[in-house]
């Protein structure tokens, strides 16, 4: 494709799918810092794969695009700020429970950051963006029945993961 | 934490809306990457054929600005003697078409006024342009690309603009108290009966056609400058969505992080706008005008153009855009203080012997004739070309 076509093509993407990304990536991240990082990555594999990106499944594969750039930025997290007080998995009584909530939703992300691919596409699909599961199925070319069970293993995944992390915090 | 608990959570995360902050933070990313491109591969020779979207926004951006003038910068307020507004021309919402040149042919502004904000489109250009006259800022948006840039119209193009809307407003009240109006009589107009009325002074000739119940304005025609202008399809007190003249960049549209700065112009502006013309435009020849109207009409050829240029990145494609649309205001503003003379059509790009137009700034005792081969010189009016 020539750099013209490829800058023409990114441009119209992008624009047609800026709300969508800055929606899905903002869920995923719920912070600042990573969700510029988030939405970095994005953009650059948007770029990188815009071959892929021409055809009427788009916006499935975008799904894995931001995804993708999701995890990497927690990834990249590890080590720095993204520690997460164990404490705050069980609120002490009295302790704020908007707080409680906000660190919890952090560690569920987070957790929601390290599942397979197909197990987070799942589980944002279903439970972040709210979709059926016909929805579901039709966007990770499945029948109705498979993508009912993605979302059963994501959660079941999501749950030792999120022990783990507990544990490793 | 039971299975329900764990969904509530995640369902919550699901239902939170974006903050205003991180739909900022996502265009800023934005433009970050679009710096960042260019470093992943820069366009072959051939491919500096493709006409990038940003470079046609910058260019329409530009030239727009310099129709958006129309008249009156330099003048001293031919059309501004009327003392007493009329409650029909308090209007805070009005609508209408405005055409520079030969209504047959000339492309058409569409203006939607609410107070202080215009939204101004175009018949021939896919540009959209918010100006916000109490800021001096304007906002232009191109939808095709989704881009969108802020530009700085402190100083002259504030000025005109706002000169452009009382006078929209004042006109009716002038021809009605001015007692040297002339009376046209009636005629019909669009399937209505109007009344029309026609007033000049040495600056201006205007002729307006009002409605014969209702006195409202249906037609204004406007001679300023050596330019004419006609102003029609108006409608007063309209309902305006405020979404429309809003200075914000709608949702996904990308800023470009460097506005242009539209305040200040000078002589090298409009040789340089010249230059352009002639040889960017015009194939080595001068054109026959260089009037609104004319410039107008080249719009589309000018952008064209200017994506056909080799070797140019953006920023320098850009740049001519922004050059070519600085002269012309700073042309319109010799034309409007009566001091402007083109003698240009057919000459040469080169041409060190023949001048191409002449003009004298309020301030000066003497003219600046510039010369087919662009070099400038100052000239006595009695020794001035015949």
């Amino acid at each position: 494709m020539k750099h013209s076509e490829r800058v023409e093509l990114f441009n119209r993407i992008r624009a047609r799918y800026a709300m969508f990304l800055t929606s899905v990536l903002w869920k995923l991240a719920g912070d600042r810092e990573l969700f510029t990082e988030a939405m970095q990555y994005t953009l650059f594999e948007m770029w990188q794969r815009i071959d892929k990106l021409r055809g009427d499944d788009a916006g499935a594969y975008l799904y894995r695009i931001a995804l993708s750039a999701n995890s990497k930025a927690w990834r990249n997290r590890v080590g720095k700020n993204g520690r997460i007080n164990a404490d705050l998995l069980s609120p002490a009584p009295g302790q704020d429970e908007a707080l409680a909530r906000h660190e919890m939703a952090r560690v569920v992300r987070r957790a929601v950051a390290e599942l397979p691919a197909q197990q987070s596409r799942a589980i944002v699909m279903r439970y972040l963006e709210q979709h059926d599961y016909d929805a579901i199925a039709d966007k990770l070319n499945c029948t109705p029945a498979s993508a009912r069970s993605h979302v059963s293993k994501a959660m079941a995944t999501l749950k030792g993961r999120l022990a783990k992390l507990t544990e490793r915090e | 934490m039971n299975d329900n608990e764990f969904k509530d959570i995640l369902k919550a995360i699901g239902n939170e809306p974006v903050p205003d902050d991180v739909r900022q933070l996502a265009q800023k990313a934005s433009q970050q990457f679009d710096q960042q491109l260019q470093s992943f591969g820069r366009p072959s020779v051939r491919e500096a054929l493709m006409r990038s979207p940003f470079a046609k926004l910058a260019a329409a951006a530009a030239i727009v600005i310099a129709a958006a003038i129309g008249i009156g910068v330099f003048t001293n307020g031919s059309v501004t003697y009327a003392k007493v507004i009329q409650p029909i021309l308090n209007a805070r919402t009005f609508v209408l078409d405005i055409i520079a040149g030969d209504e047959s042919t000339a492309p058409v502004m569409h203006d939607v006024v609410a107070d202080s904000r215009i939204r101004r489109t175009f018949s021939n250009a896919e540009t959209v342009l918010i100006i916000d006259l109490d800021n001096a800022r304007m906002l232009t948006l191109y939808p095709p690309g989704r881009t969108a840039i802020y530009v700085d119209i402190q100083g002259p193009v504030r000025e005109g603009t706002k000169h452009f809307v009382r006078m929209v407003q004042n006109i009716v009240d002038q021809t009605r108290s001015d007692p040297h109006v002339k009376e046209l009589g009636k005629r019909q107009m669009d399937g209505r009966a109007a009344v029309g009325f026609h007033v000049e002074n040495e600056h201006s000739q205007l002729t307006i056609w009002a409605d014969a119940e209702t006195a409202l304005p249906l037609r204004i025609e406007v001679t300023e400058g050596g330019e004419r202008f006609v102003m029609k399809n108006i409608e007063f007190d309209v309902p305006v969505d405020v979404l429309q003249v809003s200075m914000d960049v709608p949702a996904g549209y990308t800023l470009q992080d460097k506005p242009f700065d539209m305040s200040q112009f000078s002589e090298k502006d409009l040789v340089e706008t010249l230059r352009i013309w002639a040889e960017i435009i015009n194939d080595g020849v001068f054109p026959d005008e260089v009037t609104t109207e004319a410039q107008m009409q080249i719009m589309p050829k000018l952008i064209e153009k200017i994506g056909q240029l080799q070797g140019l990145n953006e920023q320098q494609m850009t740049q001519i855009g922004v050059t070519f649309g600085k002269g012309m205001i700073f042309r319109q503003m010799l034309g409007n203080a009566g001091q402007w003379k083109y003698v240009g059509a057919g000459v040469k790009l080169g041409d060190a012997e023949t001048p191409v137009c002449w003009f004298r700034t309020p301030d000066s005792q003497t003219y600046r004739v510039i010369y087919g081969d662009l070099s400038v010189r100052n000239v006595a009016e009695q020794d001035l070309p015949k």
